[in-house]
């Protein structure tokens, strides 16, 4: 295989990065890209979609001279960049990364090889996080935002990706536009786009192979400032309403979240108030925090005690706050099926997801169990 | 190993019953063009044996007398057999005529290490009957019904490649006697091994509604099935895992609830929150599955709603027994060894919950209205 692309003029392989300042991580990672180039002697090509401020653009413009790469400017979003990039591109194959990422030596061929199976529609590999780890990241570790970096690694070989981040994937050109690429027109410009377009190549019948073998590495650094998280996963939970809307197929009833509970509890105290019976409104408050704090516990002790219950409280608080992010959107455009529906994007995560879908079903119990208590001693007095 | 098919089928006592299912048998000998022994493997009481022996040197049957339990049986007449594929028939069981044929023709993939067939229920329906064959320990008898391949299947129809059996070292012996599980405990070790087991629903066997024994046979049958699972999730630890709060684990503690808060309040009505819940959550459960109404919704409401309490006691019997065997811990607990096992139970585990849910939101609202 690797012959047959030898002998072709244009670039096998085009590596697109869209980035927004970052200067000096552009620098580390085109720095790995012409490493990974020269280890796998093959024949390709470097496109940078930039989208920064202009003393940051002029600095990316002269690097991009520097490593021969094609510098291209002024877009919309990060899908509209990348959009860009797979129209300027003259491989067959286009590959995906951050521009807070270092590519490693084999990702190429990595990559490549996998093309050779004519079913391939594209391939993700892993990515790997490095630098310091601050409280912020010990955090992160126990959220449920780093799953998809490691799906290559834990999910069944022979399955399809579900989908995957564009910080190491790579797509064959011709089915990127096939689909028409990334959607530029998910509203609020959310994210989430790279999930989306997964979904549409699984839905056009191809695959995207699994290759725990093809690593990228990921600095720490962006992924340690805490309130940029928390916006992060408002955000990431509005997109998922999103997507859903526009892959209704994927739509399944989900198990009961804390929403629908608080859902529950708003009508209790509107039936209560209707009927002329007391009921004490801090419940609902005591409900939430014991609930939160259950489910930390349980994570805790089932887990491998690397970090303290305090941390695993606050990242099932990010956790939640995703969910909010998609019942909150839910609610802005007149529904309320995020209160009992969810994407399910494959069987395989099912099986992945499981733990913390069983873990969250005791908190919930435990939560419910405890408002009784605290009511028939409310209401014993 | 020569072509044919061995039937081993354990038996004590009930000797017309067993009467039947061997002339069953003489009709599909007569109707099979290969090879095919019969063996007996018995344990009845003295005048028992001397009819069943008797009629077995009539027709050429093997008989062998083996003290112990049903698989102990089973293991006796996997090692007396002379051909390739061994079937496993109960004694309550009628065959059709062509169930030979149909096993033998299951295994034409060499992946193919078992076979199970199709158990037919006759006889007069009733509620008890119908819940019985609608329940999931009973209920892989319909697997054929639905499915092309399964993971387990139970030996009122089923066969196996001796090779295989042999492989695995047949039923296994940690499992006690009387409970069960020994044919989930087979299926799951065939499996393991990377066969797979066909399902073929033209291979039947004909079973009598009333060795179902009604209502009484339900509720022992739901005992002592979930006293076995206790024992395999003992054994396959490593195939455990943890599952959704289940039905009794949430009445128990609903119940503890209860005790203490009819305590402090010395209202004894208190006591009735987990019948309360239980009755809610039945009702709830049951309105979720004919969610999309059809001709048969009552029934179908019905049969969910009773279901749920014969869980319940399948339950308990799981709890009993892990509690005897001093393994508690594994209450929480569920035997999977397959994915798609965890599918099912992520899909009616989603409707358990939003059950537990709204049955905890109607005790709020009727708390008030127990001190009356």
């Amino acid at each position: 295989m690797k012959n047959e692309f030898e002998k072709k003029k244009n670039p096998v392989i085009s590596i697109v990065v869209p980035t927004k300042g970052r200067y000096t991580q552009v620098k580390e990672l085109l720095i790995s890209i012409q490493q990974a180039i020269f280890q796998s002697k093959i024949k390709a090509e470097i496109i940078i979609c930039d989208d920064s401020d202009a003393t940051d653009s002029e600095k990316i413009k002269l690097l991009c001279k520097r490593h021969n790469a094609l510098y291209i400017y002024g877009f919309r979003n990060v899908g509209d960049a990348r959009n860009h990039g797979i129209e300027y591109s003259k491989g067959e194959i286009i590959f995906f990364t951050d521009s807070d990422c270092k590519v490693t030596e084999n990702i190429l061929n990595e990559h490549l090889k996998l093309y050779s199976e004519p079913e391939t529609g594209g391939v993700l590999g892993v990515t790997q996080f490095y630098g310091t780890e601050n409280l912020t990241w010990r955090i992160i570790s126990r959220t449920m935002f780093l799953d998809s970096f490691s799906f290559a690694k834990v999910l069944n070989k022979n399955t399809s990706a579900p989908w995957g981040t564009c910080t190491n994937i790579s797509f064959r050109k011709k089915v990127l536009e096939n689909i028409g690429g990334f959607d530029i027109n998910l509203p609020f410009n959310l994210g989430g786009e790279d999930t989306e377009l997964c979904i549409r190549v699984n839905q056009a019948g191809y695959k995207i192979k699994l290759n725990p073998d093809a690593v990228v590495m990921h600095t720490r650094e962006t992924w340690s400032n805490f309130s940029s998280m928390l916006e992060r996963a408002f955000r990431w939970g509005r997109a998922d309403f999103h997507i859903l809307k526009k892959h209704p197929h994927l739509e399944c009833v989900a198990f009961p979240n804390i929403f629908a509970i608080f859902a529950f509890f708003l009508l209790f105290y509107l039936i209560n108030f209707l009927l002329d019976l007391k009921s004490a409104q801090f419940i609902i408050i005591v409900w939430v925090v014991f609930t939160l704090l259950i489910e930390s516990i349980i994570k805790y002790v089932l887990g491998d005690r690397t970090v303290s219950i305090l941390i695993e409280l606050i990242a099932t608080f990010l956790n939640v706050v995703f969910d909010l992010g998609t019942v909150f959107e839910s609610l802005r455009r007149g529904s309320l099926s995020m209160l009992y529906k969810r994407i399910i994007f494959s069987q395989d995560l099912i099986v992945l997801e499981w733990k913390s879908e069983v873990v969250r079903s005791w908190s919930i119990n435990f939560g419910l169990l405890l408002t009784l208590f605290i009511m028939g001693v409310i209401n014993g007095r | 190993m020569k072509k044919g098919i061995s039937v081993v089928i354990p038996t004590k006592g009930r000797v017309n019953i067993l009467k039947e299912t061997l002339n069953s048998l003489i009709s599909a000998i007569e109707t099979f063009k290969g090879s095919v022994e019969i063996i007996i493997v018995d344990d009845s009481l003295e005048k028992d044996v001397k009819i069943i022996k008797s009629f077995c040197e009539e027709h050429n049957f093997s008989y062998f007398y083996c003290d112990g339990g049903v698989s102990d049986k089973r293991n006796f007449g996997i090692i007396q057999s002379q051909y390739s594929i061994v079937l496993f028939i109960d004694s309550d069981c009628t065959v059709d005529e062509n169930i030979f044929v149909e096993h033998l023709n299951c295994y034409e993939n060499q992946q193919v290490g078992g076979c199970l067939g199709l158990t037919e229920f006759i006889g007069k329906e009733s509620i008890a009957s119908d819940i019985t064959e609608m329940m999931p320990f009973l209920y892989p008898s319909h697997y054929s019904d639905t499915l092309d391949y399964t993971l387990w299947g139970p030996c009122t129809n089923i066969s196996y490649l001796r090779s295989v059996l042999t492989e695995v070292k047949g039923f296994s012996s940690f499992l006690p006697p009387k409970e069960g599980g020994e044919d989930v405990d087979l299926g799951y070790k065939v499996i393991q091994e990377g066969y797979k087991i066909k399902c073929n629903k033209k291979a039947r066997v004909y079973h009598s509604r009333k060795a179902l024994r009604g209502w009484t046979g339900l509720v022992e049958r739901a005992f002592r099935w979930g006293r076995a699972e206790a024992h395999l999730l003992v054994h396959h630890q490593k195939h455990s895992f943890i599952d959704t709060p289940k039905y009794s684990h949430v009445f128990l503690l609903v119940l503890f609830v209860s005790i203490i808060l009819s305590y402090i309040s010395n209202t004894f009505s208190l006591l009735l929150l987990p019948f309360l819940w239980i009755l809610f959550v039945a009702t709830f459960y049951s309105l979720f599955i004919v969610f999309k109404p059809s001709k048969n919704t009552i029934k179908i409401f019905a049969y969910s709603f009773i279901s749920i309490f014969i869980d319940l006691i399948y339950e308990f019997g799981t709890f009993f027994e892990l509690g005897k065997i001093n393994r508690l811990e594994l209450l929480t607990m569920t035997f999977v060894y397959e994915e798609s096992q965890l599918y099912d139970r992520w899909h009616r585990g989603k409707i358990k919950i939003w059950s537990f849910v709204v049955s905890f939101f109607v005790i709020y609202l009727l708390y008030p209205f127990l001190y009356y």
